[in-house]
């Protein structure tokens, strides 16, 4: 340990022995710290586990600690589970019971079955067991979004964002300009996003996008939530923003076309996988003309390694990796 | 009312220098912790909550530059010195308070307003405890920024021709982060830092330890206001086993935040808990999200 480098102890942090302190600069948290931390705390083994983990290193003991401590929990508090309520189960059929298609000599395809009109003596009197929940609707594993959910606001509204003309005014640059004797042509306001404008979602329903399906619909009402239903326009299409989700061709003042300034959000892979045709990449292009036309900023949510994506797409827009990675 | 986890997190942080970047749930006590370690070190405190307009030098001094613009144009002014015009921020104070003590009274420069604020260094010879509230709202650059500052307790006034000040006199300041987690933190702050989760419990599947820790929360705050019997009863309201099937477990259990307000509603308003009002109560300043 460095000893140029006196210092006090953690519990008393006395003035008087800090006169002297001399702190050298400070990289990564190391082994050092891991030292300084012992040295001052004298801990024991459990404590020692827990400042490494504070720290952020793997104490090799604390597996093992754990596992004692674990034992002796065991020891100590273990409670055998309770054993479950009896209930009153339909009793399988008696071995002597004949069951329908037993009834019958012989049976040949086509011939109709006859099911006696009463329930066999062993089923009448009993009453079902309800079906637990478990049992009415099997587990369905869902895969994680792609975005993690607590980073899906930020992510939302850094790249949604348009720039704020009601920002306060950068004083800063104020001064600057007029201590130089420079005319304020414009008032310079900070530079601050907002969502005021609204977006507009361009849901690619196209079978392309089938196994992003469940994320589009989440992040429509991860965004519905984020603007609010009254500031956002869901527009579904198939292949390009030109046709409707049937198909059929969709024209410009359909849906009340891209009001301006407002940001347009495309939710698709815009062709990646299966491979764009030409005709399919210029009718993206004049969509994303149209779109600078009427000042729409176009952001496109794209599911796919950026080692894919098509030339124009940086190019035309902005595309963020819509993946966790 | 925390447990020796917590302690030993801030103990780690005094032997070796570094700042506590404590993260958790919203009403678990992450920024008034760093409030309770002042109290208890005998510390001064300070404070800055962050937004997403903060910048690195917001958290070490401000300059008023249009104080000096509107001097500029007066008829007497001769020479503006930057010294006129920096005000020492949270770290300056917890880095060097000698230095802020004399800054801040030449930024003052007899008005009564500012003045006010100015205190004796001798004050900060324990040393500081500085809070950097909701860090995950500032831009990336704010954590990256402050590797210098808080690592080697100094750094450099670009205005008054790159002064350097540093930490000679005190102590170094235990500084706490807090976040929410509503954006990542660069790799390179976070090894530097020592991590801390609020609430520090390894694993409490039924919420048993919660409620206990919950209990104990309201037995000291509302020490001879409220009987133990009447904070048990209302823990067991608001910690129930599983009362409400459509929602997450973990949302069931109410933040100390959000104990101590029904509780202080419970002490003010005269309610018993066992009365139809208490859960009307209880709606309010716990389950809101259901309502």
């Amino acid at each position: 340990m460095n000893q140029s480098r006196r210092r006090p102890s953690a519990q008393t942090d006395a003035p008087s022995a800090t006169r002297d302190l001399q702190i050298l600069p400070q990289g990564e948290i190391s082994t050092a710290d891991l030292l300084r931390a012992f040295a001052a705390i004298s801990p024991n083994e459990r404590e020692k586990a827990i400042i490494a983990n504070l720290l952020g290193f793997m104490w090799l003991g604390a597996a093992a600690v754990q596992k004692a401590e674990w034992k002796a929990e065991k020891r100590t508090k273990f409670e055998p589970p309770p054993k479950p309520a009896r209930r009153e189960m339909i009793p399988s059929a008696p071995t002597t019971a004949r069951l329908p298609l037993q009834m019958g000599t012989e049976l040949r395809i086509g011939d109709p079955i006859t099911l006696p009109r009463n329930p066999p003596a062993w089923l009448t009197g009993r009453v079902p067991v309800p079906l637990r929940r478990q049992e009415a609707a099997p587990i369905v594993n869902t895969p994680p979004p792609l975005f993690f959910p607590k980073w899906t606001s930020t992510i939302l509204a850094s790249s949604l964002s348009t720039p704020d003309v009601h920002a306060p005014i950068d004083v800063v640059r104020v001064v600057e300009k007029t201590a130089g004797g420079e005319a304020l042509r414009e008032i310079p306001r900070l530079r601050r996003g907002t969502l005021s404008r609204g977006v507009h979602v361009f849901f690619d329903t196209g079978e392309e996008m089938l196994p992003f399906r469940s994320d589009q619909r989440l992040l429509v009402q991860h965004i519905q939530r984020t603007f609010g239903s009254h500031n956002m326009r869901v527009i579904e299409f198939k292949v390009t923003p030109f046709e409707d989700s049937r198909g059929r061709w969709r024209r410009a003042q359909d849906d009340g076309g891209l009001r301006s300034g407002v940001p347009v959000l495309l939710l698709s892979d815009l062709g990646i996988r299966s491979g764009a045709a030409p005709s399919v990449t210029s009718q993206w292009l004049v969509f994303l003309a149209r779109a600078r036309n009427a000042g729409c900023p176009v952001i496109a949510f794209v599911p796919y390694a950026k080692s894919r994506w098509p030339y124009w797409l940086k190019r035309f827009m902005r595309p963020v990796l819509w993946d966790r990675r | 009312m925390y447990n020796d986890k917590i302690r030993l997190a801030v103990k780690v942080a005094l032997a070796t220098y570094r700042p506590i970047l404590v993260r958790g749930a919203s009403g678990w006590g992450k920024s008034s912790l760093a409030r309770s370690a002042a109290n208890y070190l005998g510390r001064k405190y300070r404070e800055k909550v962050v937004s997403s307009r903060t910048q690195v030098r917001d958290l070490l001094y401000d300059a008023d530059v249009l104080r000096r613009l509107n001097d500029a144009r007066g008829e007497n002014a001769t020479e503006l010195p930057w010294e006129n015009y920096i005000r020492p921020e949270a770290l300056w104070w917890a880095i060097d308070a000698e230095s802020a003590t004399t800054q801040l009274a030449r930024y003052s420069g007899g008005k009564s307003d500012v003045k006010e604020q100015s205190v004796d260094a001798s004050d900060w010879a324990k040393g500081a405890v500085v809070l950097i509230d909701e860090i995950d709202k500032a831009d990336p650059d704010v954590p990256n920024g402050l590797l210098v500052p808080l690592g080697s307790f100094q750094f450099r006034v670009e205005e008054q021709d790159d002064r350097l000040i540093k930490l000679e006199k005190q102590p170094p300041p235990l500084v706490f982060i807090t976040t929410n987690e509503e954006r990542e933190l660069p790799p390179a702050f976070l090894r530097r830092c020592v991590e801390l989760n609020l609430p520090a419990i390894d694993a409490d599947p039924d919420g048993k330890i919660r409620r206990e820790l919950l209990v104990n929360i309201g037995k000291a705050h509302f020490e001879g206001l409220l009987s133990d019997s009447d904070i048990n009863k209302i823990a067991d309201k608001l910690v129930p086993a599983a009362a409400q099937p459509t929602v997450a477990k973990e949302r069931q259990i109410p933040s100390p935040a959000e104990f101590i307000d029904t509780l202080q509603a419970v002490w003010q308003l005269k309610i018993d808990p066992g009365s139809t009002t208490f859960d009307e109560v209880a709606r309010i300043t716990v389950w809101k999200h259901q309502l």
